[in-house]
């Protein structure tokens, strides 16, 4: 009898653990999916006033600043909203630019990241000279194409990069189907400008 | 080069005189290539005439550029920078103005053999100096005498070198075979068989401690810097920056979620729970 009081607790307990970790790994792609849908009226919003800081929610600490769009013509392909700062605050709900590199629509690198398991997955199946445009807040669409990547290993510090060069880098985690958060590698992909 | 070199030959050859010194001056900015067959060419039609030349720029081949000239019997002018053409340029025809001597010839002491370098003696210009290194059988007695014979303007000219004190000097024995290999070298320019000259170049190299073309130094390091025992050290070292080009340090975010492990986990955990429930269920019946 208390054999089975024991086991009972012991199921329920495993019961409602599994029950917590597969809400928690849904909320991070819900999150990420629906957030795009609110993200994506604040951007419009920005295109109609021309100028950035509209947030997609009262309570966001983060907005829109750019299109990004993987496809050849205008409104097909993956269509992602990127968000001003790259923590993960913003990566949460869309791919975030680099504080350090320049404003998209500028001259000059711009780096945009994103979690390797949401909005960048499969970005490793990019194809050499597949077209990537990027809308800033004017509303005009800067375009380039894919070129390679690199690897880097964080441990190494910071990659130093030349940010006066008119091209794109996409920033994500590598290896793409590790399964373990925080790794120390690097998935840098380089587009350059038309 | 070498029709515009054979056919400026052929047009001195139609008008050679004993009387007059024929000179050449070849000038270029161009590269040059095929050395062996430019150097017997030299050496085969330019009869009495001499070859100055003259390199401009980075692109001219040092080596054959002096070597003809030495095979013709002039001199090598090299102009690195187009600002210095007027003066090398004066400079050289000034030289070519004033001939000082011709048919130079040294006569040794008749009882003492001499190996002496260069065998060829070059025509003097104004302001030139005459270096001659030779090996001699034997000490030279007192009284004895080292004799240069040339022709100056329309009059033969002689010097006579009393040889009865030498003064003892410790390089001198690597400057003579440092002669004879770059005459030996030349010899395989002329076309005599790489075999042959390659084994007394060596032979003399080896002995005189010198750098040839086949021969080198080897340094070793008298201290252990590192025992073998012991590993290397490895160290990043960063990337000389070109020109211009600024490179910044552009710190990484962190990207990526672990919302498949959490949903694998999930999985795990709830397919136990129910199965722990089954197997309960089934005791207790």
């Amino acid at each position: 009898m208390r054999l089975s009081s024991m086991g009972l607790l012991l199921s329920f307990t495993l019961f409602a653990a599994g029950i917590w970790q597969l809400a928690s790994g849904l909320v991070i792609y819900t999150k990420a999916e629906l957030a795009q849908i609110w993200i994506e009226d604040a951007w419009e919003l920005s295109l109609q006033s021309g100028k950035l800081g509209h947030k997609p929610w009262f309570w966001a600490d983060t907005w829109p600043v750019a299109k990004l769009d993987f496809g050849a013509s205008p409104d097909a392909g993956k269509i992602f909203y990127v968000l001003a700062g790259s923590a993960g605050n913003s990566l949460a709900f869309g791919p975030g630019h680099l504080a350090a590199s320049v404003l998209p629509g500028e001259r000059g690198s711009l780096m945009i990241a994103a979690h390797r398991d949401t909005h960048f997955r499969g970005l490793d199946q990019l194809e050499l000279g597949q077209p990537i445009r990027v809308q800033s807040v004017s509303g005009q669409w800067a375009r380039y194409r894919y070129r390679d990547h690199q690897i880097w290993d964080s441990r190494q510090g910071p990659p130093l990069l030349d940010l006066e060069v008119d091209q794109l880098l996409l920033v994500t985690c590598y290896p793409f189907d590790e399964l373990v958060a925080g790794g120390p590698l690097r998935w840098i992909g380089r587009a350059v400008k038309e | 080069m070498a029709p515009v070199l054979s056919d400026a030959l052929r047009q001195l050859r139609a008008s050679e005189s004993e009387t007059h010194i024929q000179q050449v001056v070849f000038v270029t900015d161009g590269s040059v290539g095929n050395e062996s067959g430019l150097l017997s060419l030299i050496e085969n039609n330019l009869g009495r005439a001499r070859l100055f030349t003259v390199g401009i720029g980075s692109a001219p081949n040092s080596f054959f550029m002096r070597k003809a000239a030495q095979f013709g019997r002039g001199s090598f002018s090299y102009i690195g920078d187009i600002s210095d053409v007027e003066n090398t340029m004066s400079a050289l025809f000034e030289r070519l103005e004033s001939p000082v001597m011709t048919g130079l010839s040294l006569q040794w002491p008749a009882n003492i053999e001499t190996e002496s370098w260069p065998q060829r003696l070059q025509d003097l210009y104004r302001d030139e100096p005459m270096l001659i290194t030779a090996k001699l059988s034997s000490k030279p007695k007192a009284q004895q005498k080292v004799t240069l014979t040339g022709r100056g303007a329309n009059k033969s000219w002689s010097r006579s070198l009393s040889l009865n004190q030498p003064l003892p000097s410790k390089g001198l024995g690597s400057l003579w075979a440092r002669d004879k290999i770059a005459s030996l070298m030349d010899r395989k320019h002329r076309g005599e068989a790489e075999s042959v000259v390659r084994a007394e170049v060596l032979d003399l190299a080896l002995k005189h401690s010198l750098l040839s073309a086949y021969t080198s130094f080897v340094a070793v390091e008298e201290k252990v810097s590192r025992p073998s025992e012991k590993n290397l050290k490895s160290k990043a070292l960063p990337n000389l920056v070109a020109k211009g080009q600024k490179l910044v340090p552009v710190n990484l975010p962190k990207t990526a979620t672990g919302g498949l492990l959490s949903l694998m986990l999930g999985s795990a955990l709830l397919s136990l729970a129910l199965l722990l429930r089954k197997l309960s269920k089934q005791r207790s019946v």
